[in-house]
This record gives C-alpha cells, structure tokens and sequence, in this order.
C-alpha cells in the first residue's frame, strides 16, 4: 500500500507553477481515483481504508513523517521542507528520499539522488531542442 | 492485477444442487456439474482428486451476465472524483492481506467493483459507453478490476465519419471504419447513444425525435441507427447494435421509443453468433414515459411491452429504479444538462473531439417522490408484462437507475408480489394511482430470473457459447446461492432473496473459487478483456479518411491511438466480418 505523501503539499496549481508536466499528474489522479475511490488530495491510508481529508490539513506531516509511519518519501515537484515543522522534518532526513523536480531546491540538499534531477533535465533538454 | 493462466488442477464437482439452466432446458433438476481446466466437462471426466461442493438444497446458475453497466472509463472516474459524499465509511472497506482497500455506495472503486459483481455471482460485465478517444483509459480500469471477465462498447452514434458515411451513402466504407474502430478501441460492440443527439450538443442543441437534422452533417437519427444496424449485421458482430434511445428521460417519449423500436424491423439479422435481434434497445425504462411534463406523467411500459412481445428482431434490458441517492453517467451530454437543472447539484460534461460527449449528474431518487415511485413501477411494470425474460433482462444501468447491488432487492420485487406490495406501501400515492404495477399479479420463477440475468444476456450479446449456460464446454463460471426452493416459499419471504442472491455461496471463476459464503477468497484468477475483430477491409479510402481527420482536427496523432496489446495481456478475441468468412 502507497501511503499519500504528498497529497497536501501538492497542487495541481503548485505542480504547474513548478514546470512539472500537468499530463503526469492528470494520469496519476486518474488512476488513484479508480483505485480508491477519491480524487487524490489529502488522503489518509493509515487507517487501512481510502479517507478523504480526514482531519483538514493533514497527512503527510501530521499524520505520515510526525508519527514516523513512512519508510520512505517520493516528493514530485514539491519542497516540504519549506512549509513543514522542524518535528517532521527530522524523520524526513533520515528515511530515503526520491525527488523529482527539474529545479534545484533547498530539498535537493537533504535528499541524496541527484540522478534524477540531472537525468530529468537532460530529458527537458533534448525535448526543447537544447 | 495479474491473472494467472488456467491450471489443469482445477477440478471441482458441484453435487446435487438445483440447476437453472435454461439455455439447456434445466429447470431446478437435481444435477451434478462438473468442472475441469476452467471448462464445464462430464461429471465422469474427472479425476478422484476433484474438490467436491455439496449444493444439496442450494440454487446453481451460471454465473451471471450485466449485459449494460458502466464500470470503466473516464466518465465513471469523474463520478468517483467529484463525489466524496458517495463514499460514506459505511461503504468502504479495509484493506486485507488478500484484498484491496476502497469503496463508494454507487461508484465504488476498481477493485471493489470486482469484488462486490463476484459477491453477487456475476462474473462478466460490459461496460457499456466507451469513448473511443479514452478507450485506453478504459481499459486500464478494466485491468484494475480482477476477477471478472469483461468487454466494453465502443460508442459510434455521434461520430463524424459514422455521419459522413451514412450520410454519403456509402456502406462499404462505413463497414471498414467500424471494423477498424472496433480493433483501434479493442471494443465488442456498437453501442449508440442518443445517435445524433450528442453532436448536436456540441451546438447547445440535440435530437429529441429519429428525425431531427443533427446540425452541420444533416443526417437524422434515423439514418445513424439504421446505417449503423445495417454494417453490423453485415459484418456479422456477435451483438446487434446497442441503442440508448434518442428523447430518454422525458414525458412522452414513448412514442419516439415505439418509431425507434421499429427503425430496424425490415433488416434482416445475422444470426451467425447465436442472437436473434438486430437491435438491443437499452435501460427502456427511461423511455417509456406517457403524458406531457412530470406533473402528468404516466407509465406507458404496457405499450412498450406490447411491442417487444409481438416482434423478434428486438430485445431490451429495463434499467430498473432502485429509489437511491446515486450519481447518473451518460454519453448523451444534453439529457445530463437537463437533468442537472432539475436538482441544481454538481455537473460535469465533456466534449470529446470527433466522436462523443459525455456528462455526469448526482441524483437522489427520493423514495417520497411521486415522479421516482413512478419511475420505480415503470420498470417493474416493463419486465413483467414482456412476456419472454429472453427478450427483457435485469439492469439498473448501474449506476444511473441505481447500483447493481440493488440486483437482489429487485430479484424480490419480480418474483414476489408481496415484496412489491410491501415496498409500494412506503411510496407516494400516485404511484398505485398512474401506473398499473398495483394490478400485476405475475411472480417471476427463478428459471424466468436466471433467463434475465445468464441466458438472455449472454445469448443477445451473442456469446452463449461460452457463456451464459452450464452445458459441456462452457466457461466454469458458476454461481451457488443457498436457497432452498423447495423449503422456502419465497413470494411469502422475499427477504430471504435479497439473503441469498446478495452474497453467493460460492461464486466459481475460470473454474476457481473466488467467493465462499458471501467472501471473496481468491482474486488471481484468470480474467479476460473480451473485445471483437471484423478488420480486414484494407480500404484505401476509409485509411485515407482516417489520417485526414487526425492531420486535420484530433488533438493527437494517429501513431497514439490504438490501444496498443499491452493494455488488454489476458484477451479473448471474437472474430467477425471478413475475418470469420464473411457472412
């Protein structure tokens, strides 16, 4: 089971802001959609059963990192570092952290694969014609 | 979902039980049925080791088959997405080490989909509106649904060159685009919704009778229906074309309904597959509507009827009103506007390219509403009156006139007078007053039921070989409830219908048991995507016609269309057209 890291810190809003392709997150909606029932936004696994926006602003710092429940984090074109308590933050930094963004952010310090990054903007490169 | 390849160790022998088996003839004869490699075989072919089911005193039926629901696809997705009410805690369900959380009242999850047809004993499920631009994400849920098998309808009533084909009169062409179409979708059938109706919507507008110009192409209902029968025919597809009718919803449609029912009476079916109608008129009940507006309303399913028993070419499926709060979902994108303005709740509507629309609407059908208690009996009036269950079969049009889990409830109202009388006593008192339902004294047998649910299905979607019946050969999918027929009467005791038929005692899969006492215990079985391939043409012109339209107006290239193989791994292929000799 997937628990939803990075349901409240990511907008579709946010995700367009950052450069990430809209379509990615579309598909991704739409297939957790299909899978528990729920637009994927504030979601809640922990219980063992699909809630939505359980307890207002919640689920990956309240209820995911605070409590230690992740083993690991996947963010896409997020930065929770900026807008999460430093209590969240210091399990944030010991679990294994995937990030995909095509921008250098204060996240990419804290998190160890700069593979991605550099590999996603090579992809934007080729595709731009650079 | 990964589905497992048949293994020769399932063997399984169901012994004693009461079979309903009508496409064989069996009517609740104490039987054995033998099950082997996924196949129905002689009780004598198997091995010692055969897990052996004691069914004394039980129902066996083949599993059953929703000849119209919509359970996949974009459309359904937006009912899930927009519609967190739907999703009350009462309905979901926790995760396991076998299962998948998830849930919904109407639009439930992939995975809970499954899970709950399997509780009921279904096992094959169509998917009735497919957009042929989104058929891909169709069939991605349709691989995250496990267990039972299904196909989905591609929808051809409002598409551009479907028009211009007919409209230019040019059969030949309209045969290979829909031959083509059918392979590019991975789609089993021609389904039409509201023909013309939905283009017409693209211009504020729609089609409200078979002969209504639709706007630009100038071609009528009338014609798309008639064309589109007469290519499938032609091409010899194992379903006629599948017709949600023009008009649905309103008072006073039964008229256009009749004209409609009667559009293909002088086309001469392809009985290749085993059906014997050239048209399946679907979810009838939102279109057997008499008087002018809701406030004069009346039931005109005895018209309706009349018509269906007295010709051959025509079957039907009732799309019965459960009196629910559930979420309506239709291609036919003007009939959504006007519903979303009766009850000023959420609408959502899409405008898809060259080929459809679609729209999606909650509605809450107040039991205490005289115009819903109306509805409610109309369906009811409809299934009993059509005299043949091979010509009628049992549907809500999930989820539109309710979810298919109301399946048993409405089993009860069709064989017991009192569950009827019962129910009617809670609603409005027009109901009793403007329909007939309060003078209909038939009780439905179960053999008649198993008629509605397996046999007529499957024979009109013309896959009666395989399923749909118990005989040698045919899929081992099979469906136990414990209910005693002999020891019950149920027109007495309707609850204990809605007992036995809302959880399955076993409910049997390609030969593997996948529900036991009402619980799903297996989801890795073997499950397939069902789809039709008539696609031989190689017509230059139509091939020409096609890239045209991509170059010119769709949003994507033809390279990304098709549904790749990938998207459908566990397949079963219907040849037709040119591909299975010709007619």
């Amino acid at each position: 089971m997937i628990r939803t890291a990075s349901a409240p810190c990511c907008t579709l809003g946010e995700v367009e802001n950052s450069g990430a392709d809209p379509i990615i997150y579309e598909n991704c909606s739409q297939v957790r959609t299909w899978q528990s029932g729920f637009l994927p936004l504030a979601m809640d696994f922990s219980r063992g059963d699909a809630r939505y926006n359980p307890e207002g602003e919640t689920a990956a710092d309240e209820d995911i990192l605070r409590r230690q429940e992740c083993d690991a984090a996947l963010v896409i074109a997020s930065y929770p570092d900026a807008h999460f308590p430093v209590s969240s933050m210091k399990y944030y930094a010991q679990i294994p952290t995937i990030r995909i963004d095509p921008h250098e952010t204060p996240t990419t310090d804290i998190v160890g694969v700069e593979e991605v990054l550099k590999k996603v903007k090579e992809i934007r490169a080729e595709k731009n014609g650079q | 979902m990964s589905a497992n390849p048949i293994t020769p160790k399932n063997e399984i022998l169901i012994k004693n039980g009461f079979v309903f088996d009508p496409l064989n003839g069996v009517k609740g004869d104490v039987k054995d049925i033998a099950v082997q490699n996924g196949k129905i075989v002689e009780p004598s072919k198997l091995s010692t080791k055969a897990k052996v089911i004691d069914a004394k005193g039980k129902i066996v039926m083949p599993g059953g088959v929703d000849i119209h629901t919509h359970v996949a696809g974009p459309k359904v997705n937006v009912g899930r997405m927009f519609r967190p009410e739907d999703k009350l805690h009462d309905t979901m369900t926790t995760r396991t080490s076998l299962l998948r959380s998830g849930g919904g009242f109407s639009v439930p999850s992939t995975f809970e989909t499954a899970y709950r047809y399997a509780k009921l004993g279904y096992t094959f499920v169509n998917e009735a509106a497919m957009p042929p631009l989104l058929a891909r994400h169709t069939h991605e849920e349709i691989h995250d649904t496990p267990i039972i098998d299904q196909s989905a309808f591609t929808l051809l009533g409002n598409n551009w060159l479907v028009m211009e084909y007919i409209k230019k009169n040019q059969p030949e062409n309209l045969d290979a685009y829909v031959a083509w179409m059918l392979k590019a979708t991975k789609g089993s059938a021609v389904k039409i919704v509201n023909p013309g109706g939905t283009e017409a919507w693209g211009w504020g507008k729609n089609c409200t009778d078979i002969d209504d110009p639709v706007p630009y192409f100038d071609v009528t209902p009338k014609e798309i229906i008639q064309g589109l029968a007469a290519s499938n025919e032609r091409l010899g597809l194992p379903h006629s074309i599948h017709l949600h009718g023009n008009n649905l919803g309103h008072p006073g449609n039964y008229t256009t309904t009749l004209k409609t029912m009667a559009l293909t009476e002088g086309i001469t079916t392809n009985k290749k597959s085993g059906r014997t109608q050239n048209i399946h008129f679907t979810h009838t009940q939102f279109n057997s509507y008499g008087g002018t507006k809701w406030g004069d309303m009346v039931s005109k399913a005895d018209a309706i009827a009349d018509y269906v028993n007295s010709h051959d070419h025509i079957t039907i499926d009732v799309g019965f009103v459960t009196l629910d709060e559930t979420t309506t979902m239709t291609a036919d994108g003007p009939f959504e506007f006007s519903l979303s303005t009766t009850n000023h709740l959420k609408w959502g509507n899409l405008d898809v390219e060259l080929e459809t629309g679609s729209g999606v609407v909650p509605f809450v059908y107040d039991p205490k509403n005289s115009v819903f208690g109306r509805q409610w009996a109309v369906g009811l009036e409809l299934a009993l009156l059509v005299k043949d269950p091979m010509k009628c079969f049992l549907t809500t049009d999930h989820p539109n006139a309710g979810p298919f889990t109301r399946y048993p409830v409405i089993t009860s109202w069709l064989m017991s007078k009192k569950a009827r009388d019962d129910k009617m006593a809670t609603l409005h008192r027009w109901v009793p007053e403007k329909t007939k339902i309060a003078e209909i004294s038939r009780e439905m047998s179960m053999y008649e039921i198993a008629q509605m649910t397996r046999a007529g299905p499957a024979k009109a979607l013309g896959m009666s070989k395989t399923k749909g019946h118990l005989g040698i050969g045919a899929d081992a999918d099979v469906s136990i409830y414990d209910l005693n027929l002999k020891t019950t009467d149920v027109t007495k005791n309707p609850e204990a219908i809605v007992k036995a038929f809302g959880s399955a005692a076993y409910t049997i899969k390609a030969g593997e048991v996948v529900v036991k006492d009402g619980e799903v215990v297996a989801v890795d079985v073997p499950k397939f995507t069902i789809w039709t391939d008539a696609d031989n043409f190689n017509n230059k012109e139509v091939t020409n016609d096609i890239v045209e339209k991509f170059l010119k107006y769709y949003s994507l290239t033809l390279n990304n269309y098709p549904v790749q193989e990938n998207y459908a791994p566990h397949q079963q292929v219907i040849k037709a057209g040119p591909l299975a000799g010709g007619n």
